[in-house]
């Protein structure tokens, strides 16, 4: 069974926001401004969080968690809130009546409301992501850690029309699960070594053969991470990054008191 | 004893009837129009933010609900023991459930973001796991219950009043049904008021239990999460719900001129109610700011330190004096009359009101959960819009309260003055006995329908089966329209009918042939 989780290496955060920005981008989330700010009423489902410690202050790329235990689930009282097979805490956007249980329920914040109809600029209309809907005022969004590109990942493999890398890679795997749960973790360890190489190479001739477009089924977030801090994987499978990394020494998750189990893991910055 | 007492008659509608009800009514087109630019605009109209999700109106829906507290409840306990004082404002705090009821209700709409959703969503995909689900079903019992009360308790006074005639009598006519006064309907009409007040009692404690709950089960907002709550919600229900009964009690006195029937006796015993709740509730204050001070997580105590030395210290402030002064007042046995349990109760009833603001807003203003660089100071101010509609849901009660007195007697006549032998035959379109039949079996039915339902989506897996099936369908972003077929409902409809058919099956095999 496919669990998907992430790991966020605060050591090599560098809090710069593209993930917050790539996240707004990807996922249609009104671009706010300041008067949103103020307010209260700033939607980013990819957010760096201030968390005041007693020397100073650490700065969190916080997504929503995607617990094992959902609180918001627990308490939404028709269903538009539910946990996927594969752990992700999903919003059916359509059912939701706007009550704001989940977002009192939600320890972490990470529930955002539409106060209002979302805005955009209308030279930046043109560039909604059409594989997202557009939320209206009244209901509840959340981060899907891009449930849309995994989504298509599966859809991709099973008409084989995946790159042909990931294709290898279902090739070995017994089922579409494993296939999946498998490609994500070789695309993630490509974007890590060759992503690194690629900022660093000199000759343009070393990544004439590297299409980027398959970068592109992982979360946005994780994708434009220019510290290479934000890692995805399935938590189950074994021999993923974010399996051997959950593991460290350093990993660490918030608020665990409470129970809630979430998917979302911390490295905490080396003293 | 009964003869002794003046009898009751109705008032005229006169010009100052006319004046305060076009008032009521100006209050009331304002709220509408106010929720007419919310629903138009989206709840941006509010002051409500982020760490703040909730606030004016979810205080406002925890106060009605606490109001609604005050009425069937005492009515059932002051007939259930047989209390004679108790009985002249038994028909207000009657009055004033239904009117709290239906105000809660609308608070709650005021506050979803998607209004028409909520109406269809919650009956079609409800899930009994949410406390929202509790919050309806026992406040749809309740509002029917305190129905089912009023509709019995006013038969005998519709019957007397259409003897009088008038332009209304058609409906008291049919209100009256088959009663003439004999004494086989009083004593029916006793026995079902005696078996719906049996049956109030327990749903009324669950109602403000359930909505204690609603906080109590938030296990991330520090202070909420508390086994208190339920306790702690039915006392300040007690003590909201018998202030606003003393002081409507008193307007209607003033103003219906019934100061015979609604003596200072039934005051001074209320207030003595009052000063017992007061002081349970500022034991139950003092319990939870106590524990929370002397030891407790460091985010608890920064919700504590917000609300004695915070932003909102002065309405704590105000709140503590509020409940202080009633509970000395009151325990000076020389100084309880009329106009100090007026007064005191005026005194409560708006500290109550802010009291429900203390509990929603400073839970969820704390600073430690996570601050966002968005929302460095998290900050709650109402807007106009909140406000009108705040205002236009009391003038709504009032006018719920105001319509019934002029329509029926403001107290249970037939209860204080004795019962009239009627020499008008009824129009006997449904019976006495029909209509209690019917409160009973429909109230009865519907329970056994919310728990068959509730049974068989807890029952059936994590959630029903068919539930679950209908998520799938949306994870495959297939289309689907609200059906029976893929909602709790259809487990609950197969119950029943199972149920239904295990019941004749039964009668078959043990009373066939």
């Amino acid at each position: 069974m496919v669990r998907w989780g992430m790991v966020i290496d605060l050591d090599k955060c560098t809090a710069c926001q593209a993930c917050v920005v790539a996240c707004k981008a990807e996922n249609n989330v009104p671009i706010g401004g300041e008067e949103e700010q103020r307010s209260g009423r700033q939607i980013a489902w990819m957010d760096i969080v201030v968390k005041r410690l007693d020397d100073g202050e650490a700065f969190l790329p916080r997504p929503c968690m995607h617990c094992d235990h959902p609180p918001c689930v627990a308490v939404c009282p028709v269903g538009a809130t539910y946990k996927r097979e594969d752990g992700i805490v999903d919003q059916d956007y359509n059912r939701c009546i706007g009550c704001r249980l989940c977002m009192v329920a939600c320890p972490y914040g990470v529930r955002y409301f539409n106060w209002h109809a979302p805005e955009w600029p209308e030279t930046y209309r043109n560039y909604l992501n059409p594989t997202v809907p557009v939320r209206p005022a009244g209901v509840v969004e959340k981060c899907t850690f891009c449930v849309h590109r995994i989504e298509r990942l599966k859809h991709d493999i099973m008409l084989k029309k995946a790159p042909p890398i990931v294709l290898a890679e279902a090739e070995k795997s017994g089922s579409l699960e494993e296939a999946v749960s498998s490609s994500v973790d070789v695309l993630m360890r490509r974007l890590l070594e060759k992503g690194d190489e690629v900022v660093e190479a000199e000759d343009p001739s070393r990544w004439e053969d590297f299409d980027f477009r398959e970068l592109n089924y992982l979360p946005s977030c994780v994708r434009s991470c220019t510290g290479r801090a934000l890692i995805f994987g399935d938590l189950d499978n074994p021999d993923s990054v974010v399996h051997k990394l959950s593991r460290s020494k350093r990993a660490t998750r918030l608020f665990e008191e409470l129970g809630t189990e979430p998917k979302v893991i911390y490295l905490k910055e080396a003293k | 004893m009964a003869e002794t007492r003046p009898r009751y008659s109705p008032t005229p509608f006169t010009r100052g009837s006319a004046v305060f009800l076009l008032f009521l009514l100006a209050v009331v087109g304002l709220a509408l129009y106010a929720w007419m630019t919310q629903l138009r605009e989206g709840l941006a109209v509010t002051g409500l933010n982020r760490p703040a999700a909730w606030g004016a109106y979810m205080a406002n829906f925890v106060f009605y609900i606490s109001v609604s507290m005050s009425g069937t409840f005492i009515s059932a306990v002051i007939r259930l023991l047989k209390l004679e004082w108790g009985k002249p404002i038994s028909r207000v705090a009657e009055i004033l459930t239904v009117g709290s009821l239906l105000m809660a209700a609308l608070n709650i709409l005021f506050d979803v973001g998607q209004l028409w959703r909520a109406l269809v969503y919650i009956p079609v995909y409800g899930r009994i796991q949410s406390p929202v689900g509790w919050d309806v079903i026992v406040l749809l019992f309740y509002l029917l219950m305190s129905l089912g009360y009023l509709h019995l308790s006013v038969v005998p006074d519709a019957a007397a009043l259409s003897e009088v005639g008038g332009r209304l009598s058609r409906l008291y006519n049919f209100l009256r049904y088959d009663w003439v006064g004999e004494d086989w309907q009083v004593h029916l009409l006793e026995n079902a008021l005696k078996i719906l007040g049996i049956v109030t009692i327990p749903i009324a404690i669950m109602m403000h239990t359930v909505t204690g709950w609603i906080f109590g089960i938030m296990k991330s907002v520090p202070t909420w999460n508390d086994a208190l709550m339920g306790p702690y919600f039915i006392i300040g229900a007690l003590l909201t719900g018998l202030s606003l009964v003393v002081l409507t009690s008193a307007l209607v006195r003033w103003r219906y001129r019934l100061k015979d029937i609604m003596t200072d006796h039934s005051f001074v015993q209320l207030s003595k109610l009052l000063a017992i709740f007061s002081l349970a509730y500022l034991y139950f204050f003092m319990a939870e700011t106590f524990t929370v001070r002397y030891a407790a997580l460091e985010e608890d105590i920064q919700v504590s330190q917000f609300m004695w030395v915070g932003l909102y210290s002065p309405l704590t402030w105000y709140m503590l004096a509020s409940l202080v002064i009633p509970s000395v007042v009151l325990l000076i046995p020389r100084w309880r009359s009329f106009k100090t349990a007026v007064a005191m109760a005026a005194i409560v009833l708006p500290a109550m009101w802010v009291k429900r603001v203390l509990i929603v807003v400073p839970g969820l203003l704390n600073q430690l959960r996570l601050s966002t660089v968005q929302s460095a100071t998290p900050n709650y101010i109402p807007t106009v819009t909140e406000a009108l509609l705040t205002i236009g849901s009391f003038a709504g009660l009032a006018l719920v309260v105001y319509v019934f007195t002029k329509l029926f007697p403001p107290v249970p006549a037939w209860e204080l003055s004795g019962v009239r032998k009627l020499k008008t035959s009824p129009p006997s379109l449904f019976s006495l006995k029909s209509v209690f039949l019917a409160w009973a079996v429909g109230i009865s039915m519907s329970a056994a329908f919310v728990f068959a339902w509730s049974v068989s989506t807890l029952g059936l897996g994590k959630d029903s089966a068919l539930y679950l099936y209908a998520v799938r369908l949306q994870e495959l972003q297939i289309f689907h329209t609200p059906s029976l077929t893929n909602t709790p409902m259809l487990n609950l409809l197969a119950i029943v009918v199972l149920s239904g058919l295990a019941v004749l099956l039964f009668r078959k095999i043990f009373h066939g042939s």
